[in-house]
């Protein structure tokens, strides 16, 4: 079903089906950016972190029990977001320890992994 | 994972408690909690569903200007001390809630169920109530705001007819709806018909306030509870009725800051007509603070707004006491 997880890069413009802040995707991946500025890594790493706040959505009350598939994703989707975007906001990851504060910084590699 | 429509039991708020959690303090829990709800409200709106969130115990929780309408049902959830100043709780289920002490200025409730809550001491002055369901809803100490319309809603009749319903600043939504459910008043049970043998002559007590509202609703309380009231607007009004009424008034009630001159500028011209009335002062404003102007003596019979109909009258018994209330 991970297959089924937009990508983080999906989210990147506007116009996307979920919603998502145009700044979200950048946002979350520059958290992940360690101090080398690998973006590379910063982008899986955030694509890891992603899908496992989406696939705790999935098995949540926040997904209708009758939906499947891409509806089922779609509402996961959604629900992920309401939390990362307030979380990224104040410069956290839920899934990093340290819960680093990057918002600061800038991206050189937009198009990530 | 489920993803083909197998049981999704877990609960989103608890998740998003977890995401958002950073320590295990338990102001702080409330507070994340709280957060967690406005989350799981925005999902549930979106999602066109209502969600139950698993921690209902938000007390002393900061939502002001939440966005909490349509996406959670909160019957029995637990708000006491929680500043929910200016949030949107439009149609909300808070069906027995607890919002003891909340702060909810400037709220929207509008067709919210707030049947059986618990709302005492809360402060509602600006919230909106159109079509609001108050049936039952326990309201002793509340500030309502102003001309608070109940046209279209539930009046809390229950709460009206109540004996320990307050006085204070919330009964000032008594509309012509809500006046209809109260009246006639019944006489309380237990009217103090304080005084000894004989036929007891009930006391009659001149009420002074500039707010007709309060005043009319303090009339109907006293009255329940064994005085024959008088009432005036103003302290020409209460002169008026001091030099002019042919009865005895034995105690004016009335508040410190009137139009004109202070309420005890008022008792000094009310003396000179009627040596012998008592006086008990009210007012928004705390004794200490009261004294510190000069408006009362520090030993004065005093009572803070907001007050319940019972501790009023139990102010006014005790100012009475040395009184023979027996032909």
């Amino acid at each position: 079903m991970a297959d089924l997880i937009p990508h983080l890069g999906s989210l990147f413009f506007g116009g996307n089906p979920y919603g998502a802040q145009d700044t979200f995707a950048e946002a979350f991946v520059l958290l992940h950016r360690d101090g080398a500025g690998d973006d590379t890594l910063a982008w899986r790493t955030a694509q890891g972190h992603w899908e496992y706040v989406v696939q705790r959505c999935l098995d949540s009350d926040a997904v209708d029990p009758h939906a499947v598939g891409e509806e089922a994703i779609r509402q996961a989707v959604i629900a992920a977001l309401e939390v990362l975007q307030r979380l990224v906001r104040g410069g956290r990851c839920p899934r990093c320890p340290a819960h680093a504060t990057r918002s600061q910084d800038t991206m050189s590699n937009r198009g990530g992994a | 994972m489920a993803a083909t429509g197998s049981a999704r039991d877990g609960s989103f708020h608890a998740l998003c408690i977890e995401l958002l959690s950073t320590s295990d303090d338990v102001a702080d829990r409330r507070q994340v909690a709280a957060d967690a709800l406005v989350i799981t409200a925005a999902v549930g709106r979106r999602q066109g569903r209502v969600l139950r969130p698993q921690d209902l115990h938000f007390g002393g929780a900061d939502l002001s200007g939440a966005d909490l309408h349509a996406g959670v049902n909160l019957r029995g959830a637990t708000f006491d001390a929680a500043n929910l100043s200016g949030a949107n709780l439009t149609g909300l289920d808070l069906r027995n809630a607890s919002l003891d002490a909340a702060d909810l200025r400037g709220a929207v409730l509008d067709r919210a169920w707030l049947s059986g809550a618990n709302l005492a001491n809360a402060d509602l002055r600006g919230a909106r109530l159109q079509g609001t369901d108050l049936r039952g809803a326990i309201l002793d100490g509340a500030r309502l705001p102003r001309g608070v319309s109940m046209k279209g809603g539930t009046s809390p009749a229950s709460s009206l007819d109540d004996p320990t319903f307050s006085v204070a600043d919330l009964m000032r939504l008594a509309g012509p709806d809500a006046e209809a459910r109260a009246e006639p008043a019944p006489p309380a049970p237990d009217v103090p018909h304080r005084g000894g043998s004989g036929s007891p002559r009930r006391p009659t007590v001149l009420i002074v306030d500039d707010e007709a509202d309060l005043r009319e609703i303090m009339r109907r309380m006293l009255q329940r509870r064994g005085f024959d009231a008088l009432v005036a607007g103003d302290p020409a009004q209460a002169i008026s009725l001091c030099r002019d009424h042919p009865g005895p008034i034995d105690l004016v009630v009335t508040d410190l800051t009137l139009p004109d001159m202070s309420g005890s500028d008022l008792l000094r011209e009310v003396a000179v007509l009627r040596s012998s009335v008592r006086v008990v002062y009210v007012s928004g404003l705390p004794r200490d603070l009261a004294v510190a102007k000069g408006l009362i003596n520090r030993d004065a019979p005093f009572l803070k707004k907001p007050f319940t109909a019972d501790s009023l009258a139990e102010v006014m018994w005790t100012a009475l006491a040395e009184e023979q209330w027996v032909h």
